[in-house]
This record gives structure tokens, sequence and C-alpha cells, in this order.
């Protein structure tokens, strides 16, 4: 342990206490236990179940051989009989996960055995496959003989068998670095290696695989397990100090990278303060100081005057308006009067010569002498009313005369009065506006609290 | 307005004259001897005296003619020009609404017409009894009309808008032109015996729009 502390102290420039307190919290073994050999012999395996195919006959197997000290061959003449089926049955039973066994194969199977010495210890690993799933149990045949774990699941037979090996050969999980894929920033995270990975370090899977060592094709791993097994010393040291300077790193990197945007974060702060700052000192100058009661006074009076300007100015326009209406009545009667009177007039000497020839209620002719008596004692030709003397052309002209002086003058009223509703209408709009601009005046000076909120807002 | 105004004895013989001289038909073979123009029906010649005696709904009527498409754009500046004129409220003669619209009585206004024989007036009976008044325009009325619009301005007028109402009312039976007037709102809301009102507003607004989207 003091060799190796020390060494880091050493290196890293600390004092031994330091260092091994360092070592210690980022969990990195201090010792390397000697490589000492640890044996797993197979030495029987054993299964049966019922092969089914659609729409051929079921076909039962039972498979049983005894493995001697030495190397097997598993071979056949044929493919597709089950030879990796043998060695796949094999590391099902001694890692508790199916790995690379088919499905169906999987289905077909109704128990499995498996017989293996673990570091000198005899042990039976047996289960019935139900539905897929295995159920069984671990068992210990050397003495004292003892069950040593039931299973019933997947997980539960990985976590039977992987503790009990791992406990019997004197493994330990391996840490290890694995990068996140296509990360930017090209951060990772920790890992374990353990059973799962280490009953692989001498499989070699099918070339389908992509791993030339083991299941995984994780850069290093195969390093790793060969390590492990042949026994390498620091290998797991090594690879926990691994993985905690490359965690520091990536810790250091994000930290700094939190505070660089904690920086940005406080300069637009900052420039946002700024220029609210500086909005608001030009609000506060465009302010003009706290108005005196005085001012107050003056504008309120104003503005009083011009609203009562405006409203004054707002029934003249309105009287004004019913007087112009009522003008351009008078006129229009007038104009028609007018018109009425020149086509009277214009058309009566028409009518005049106009001598009925017959009655137009019996149709019946007059006679010349009906037309004769009109004319002397003004005895109507048709009825025999007494006919009114007819207007003559002086007095008609007269009445004209009078009708066009009449017109004139209501066309002038009516003008005026048009003239004068233009004017006060113009005026008002201007009032409105002079009483508008007094309103805002006052807002300005007696709404202080409205502003600040405005301003704070 | 104090009182309605009236037309004078004249001016309704002026009218009705001009309506038989210029809105009438060609007159048919069984026709007076000397008549140059007819008119069937009382209530064709009531409602072409409405268009005269109404220069608002005058105009509306143009420019329906122009939105359905019977009339070209000289529909929009007839319209324009009775508008500028302001012949809506100068040459306006309100009318009462009776039963069958606006009617007033003419015959006075025929006799006149019609003891100096310028118009000729029969009374048609149809198997069915329906009683049918037809107009005609002797030759000596077409004379009367040709002395007055020679005498002077004042009935020019007259004559240029019994022409277009002429034209407004062709084919169409005094019926079809009652139902046209009564599709004006105004003229149908009006109560039996209240005078129709003027539309004149609404014609000069609906003529701006539609001036807008030529």
């Amino acid at each position: 342990v003091t060799d190796f502390v020390t060494a880091v102290a050493t290196r890293a420039e600390a004092s031994e206490k330091r260092a091994e307190a360092v070592l210690t919290e980022y969990g990195i073994p201090l010792l390397s236990p000697r490589a000492v050999r640890r044996g797993l012999t197979v030495e029987r395996l054993a299964f049966s179940g019922t092969k089914t195919i659609e729409d051929r006959a079921e076909e039962p197997f039972s498979f049983e051989r005894h493995f001697t000290t030495g190397v097997w061959c598993v071979t056949s003449r044929r493919n597709l009989v089950g030879k990796s089926t043998v060695l796949n049955l094999i590391l099902w039973a001694l890692r508790g996960q199916p790995g690379p066994l088919r499905a169906d194969v999987r289905g077909w199977l109704d128990h499995v055995e498996l017989d293996a010495s673990v570091d000198g210890e005899e042990i039976t690993v047996r289960f019935d496959v139900v539905g897929g799933s295995p159920r069984g149990e671990l068992i210990r045949r050397s003495a004292p003989m003892s069950p040593l774990a039931a299973f019933d699941s997947h997980d539960s037979f990985e976590r039977a068998v992987a503790g009990y090996i791992m406990d019997r050969l004197r493994l330990d999980p391996t840490r290890f670095w694995q990068r996140r894929p296509n990360d930017p920033e090209e951060r990772g995270d920790q890992r374990l290696l353990g059973w799962q990975s280490y009953a692989t370090a001498l499989y070699i899977p099918e070339a389908s695989f992509g791993a030339v060592l083991g299941e995984q094709t994780i850069s290093g791993q195969a390093g790793i397990l060969l390590q492990v097994f042949v026994g390498v010393p620091w290998t797991a040291t090594y690879h926990a100090a691994r993985v905690a300077e490359r965690h520091a790193a990536q810790q250091r990197s994000v930290g700094q990278a939190a505070a660089r945007e904690a920086a940005q974060a406080r300069g637009s702060r900052r420039a946002d303060l700024e220029g609210r700052l500086v909005a608001a000192q030009s609000t506060l100058s465009a302010l003009s100081p706290t108005p005196s009661a005085s001012e107050i006074d003056d504008a309120v009076g104003a503005y009083q005057r011009a609203a009562e300007r405006q409203g004054a100015l707002s029934s003249q326009v309105i009287d004004c308006q019913r007087e112009l209406e009522a003008a351009n009545i008078l006129a229009a009667e007038d104009e028609q009067y007018l018109l009425d009177l020149r086509e009277t007039l214009a058309a009566r000497p028409f009518f005049a010569k106009l001598n009925p020839t017959r009655c137009p209620r019996c149709e019946h002719e007059l006679g010349a002498e009906r037309n004769e008596r009109e004319a002397q004692t003004h005895h109507c030709a048709v009825c025999d009313s007494i006919v009114a003397g007819q207007e003559d052309a002086e007095e008609a002209a007269e009445r004209l005369a009078a009708a066009e002086t009449q017109h004139a003058d209501t066309k002038t009223q009516a003008e005026a009065m048009q003239a004068r509703y233009t004017a006060l209408s113009e005026q008002l709009a201007a009032a409105t506006a002079e009483t508008e601009a007094l309103r805002r005046e006052v807002d300005r000076l007696t709404g202080q609290p409205a502003q600040l909120a405005a301003w704070q807002n | 307005m104090k009182t309605v105004r009236r037309a004078t004895r004249e001016q309704d013989i002026v009218r009705l004259v001009f309506l038989l001289d210029r809105a009438g038909e060609d007159p048919p073979p069984d026709a007076p001897q000397t008549a140059v123009s007819c008119m069937i029906g009382q209530m064709r010649l009531q409602a072409l005296d409405f268009w005269l005696r109404n220069p608002d709904y005058l105009a509306n009527e143009l420019l329906t003619e122009y939105e359905e498409g019977r009339m070209g754009p000289e529909a929009l500046d007839e319209a324009n020009t009775i508008l500028d004129n302001r012949e809506p409220v100068i040459r306006r003669f309100p009318m009462t609404r009776w039963h069958y619209g606006a009617y007033e009585p003419l015959d006075n206004a025929l006799a006149m017409l019609s003891y100096p024989q310028l118009v000729e007036i029969r009374v048609d009976r149809t198997a069915e009894r329906v009683r049918r008044h037809i107009y005609y325009l002797l030759a000596e009325g077409r004379k009367f009309t040709a002395e007055l619009l020679a005498s002077g301005d004042y009935f020019a007028w007259y004559a240029e808008r019994a022409e277009l109402i002429g034209r407004l009312a062709a084919g169409a039976g005094g019926a079809r032109l009652k139902d046209r007037q009564y599709q004006v709102n105004t003229y149908g809301a009006a109560k039996r015996g209240a005078l129709i009102a003027s539309i004149e507003p609404e014609v000069r607004a609906r003529l701006t729009k539609i001036e807008s989207e030529l």
C-alpha cells in the first residue's frame, strides 16, 4: 500500500495523507491482489425438450455429455443441428442470461443442467425453462452439499450465478469510461464491467457480431477483459484511476462552462440594468420639477376655461345647424314656388288658346255660340259658372318678380347660414383640440403616480 | 314645409302630355285616325307619373337598371345629373300612397287635354269585364308639345325625363312597374294615406358606393 500511495504523493507533490484521501475518495483500489490461478471447468451439460416447428411433427430431444479434462470440439457434418446451442447453453448456465441463444430454441427447452468446478468447488446449475424463463437452483455438490441460491427469472438467475462465481474467483468489477455517442463535447460516463462481460472473455462470437472478444464493441473493452483474464497486476487500480481522471476533467469543463454561462448572464443582466438606469434618468430629466400648487391651479383654470368655451361653441354649432336646416327648407320652398310660377305662367298662354269643342263630361259638341257668350258675358262655355277675370300679363310679371326677389333673399340667407355653420364648426374643432391639450397638461402635472408606475414598468 | 306642395293645373297637364308624347308606344291599327302615340292602362300612366314627380325614385331605378345589367354606364350619368341638379328637392311633388300605390286623380288634367282633342281616351271592356283605359296622343297633342318646347327653356326638362322614363318602362305593364316601385323600402313601407317619403340620401349613398367599385 505504502509504495503506491507514496508514488502518487511524490508525483503529485502532495502529502501521503492527502494522496490517500483523494484516492480513497475516488474509490481507487490501493492494492493489487497477487495474480492467482482461478479455475473454471465445465464438466457436464445435459438438456432436453421438444423441437416444435410449424407443419412438422414434434421432435423430442435429449442431450447429455460429460467433459473430461482437455480441449473439446463441437463438430458436425451438417449445419443447423445445434452446435452453437451447446456452447450457448453453457454460457447461459454460467451467466444467468440467455445471451445469444436463439429465442425459438429457448422455447423448445424443458430442462437444462450444468456441472462445473469453480476454483475447485463442484457446483450444479439446473433449471426448467417455463415460457422461455428459467426457474431453478444453484447447488454446491462438494461437501457439505447444499443449495446456494434459487432463481425464477433471468435477473435473479444472473444475480445468483454472478454473485457466486465473482466471489469464488475473487473478481471485482472493473470501472471503465464510456463516451456518450454523438456528444459534441465528447462527454462520457463511468461504467462497470462485471461477470456478464468477464464470462465472455474467451468467447469468440459469430463473425457478424462485430466484436473480436466479448459481446460488445466498446473501445478498450477487449483489452480490459484480457487483462482481467490473465491477471495483469494493478489492472483495477489503473482503470479506476483513468475513469476518475476523465470524470474529474469532465466535471472541470462542465464547471468552466457553467461559470462562463453565469458570467455571461451576469454581464447581460448588468447591461440590462445599465440600460434601464439610462432610460430612467432620461425620463426623470424629462419630468419637470414637482409642479407648484399655483402651477396646477393655473393649468386647471386654463383647462376649465377652454372646456367652457368648447361647450358654448358646441351649443352654438347645434343651434346654427338647426337654423341652417330651416333656411335651406325656406330657400328650397321659394325655389319650388318660383319654378312652379315660371312653368305655369309659361304654359298658360297655350291653355288659353285651347277652346273646348265638346263637353268633357258628356262629349256633346259645344258649338261656336257658347264660346262667343263666354267672351261677352264671362259665363263659362262648359259649366256656365262666372269666369274670374284672367290675371293680366303685368300682374303676372309682378308676381314673378316678387317670387324671384324672395328666392334670391332666402337663397342668400341660406348661403350665409352655411358659411356661419362652417366657420363655427372649424372654431369648435380648434377649441376641442385646445381643451384636449390642456387636459393632458393637467394630467401631466397632477398624474405623478401614474407616470411613476409607467416608468417603473 | 307647412303644406304639401301641389302641382298647378298647368303643371299636371304638361307632365301628362309629355309622358304620352315621349313615353308612349306606337298606336295600334284600331287607334283613332290621328293618333301618334298610345299608352295602355291607367296604372301604367300613374306609375310613370310617379317617377316624373319623384326624381329620387327615378335615380334609384336607374341605379337598379345599371346593377342588373339592363342599362349601361349612361344610367349612372343620368342619375348623377338628377342629383347634381337637386331635382329631388326642386322638382319633387310628393304623392300619397293609396291601396294600389301612389295615386292621384288625373281626370281633370286629362279632361283639359281631351276636350280640345289633344288626347283621346277610350275605355276598353274585355271579356273578363276588366276596364282598361287607353290614352291616345293625337296629332294636335304632338303639335302642342312642340309649341311648348319652342316657347323657351321651361319644358325641355319634361321632354327629356319623359323619354328616359319611357326607356325604363319599355316592355313592362303597369302592374309590373308598380311592383318595381314597391320594392323600394320607403315606398313599400309607407302607410296608406301617408306621403311617400324622399329617399334622396339613400340614393346618393348608393351611387357613391357603385362608383367607388368601378
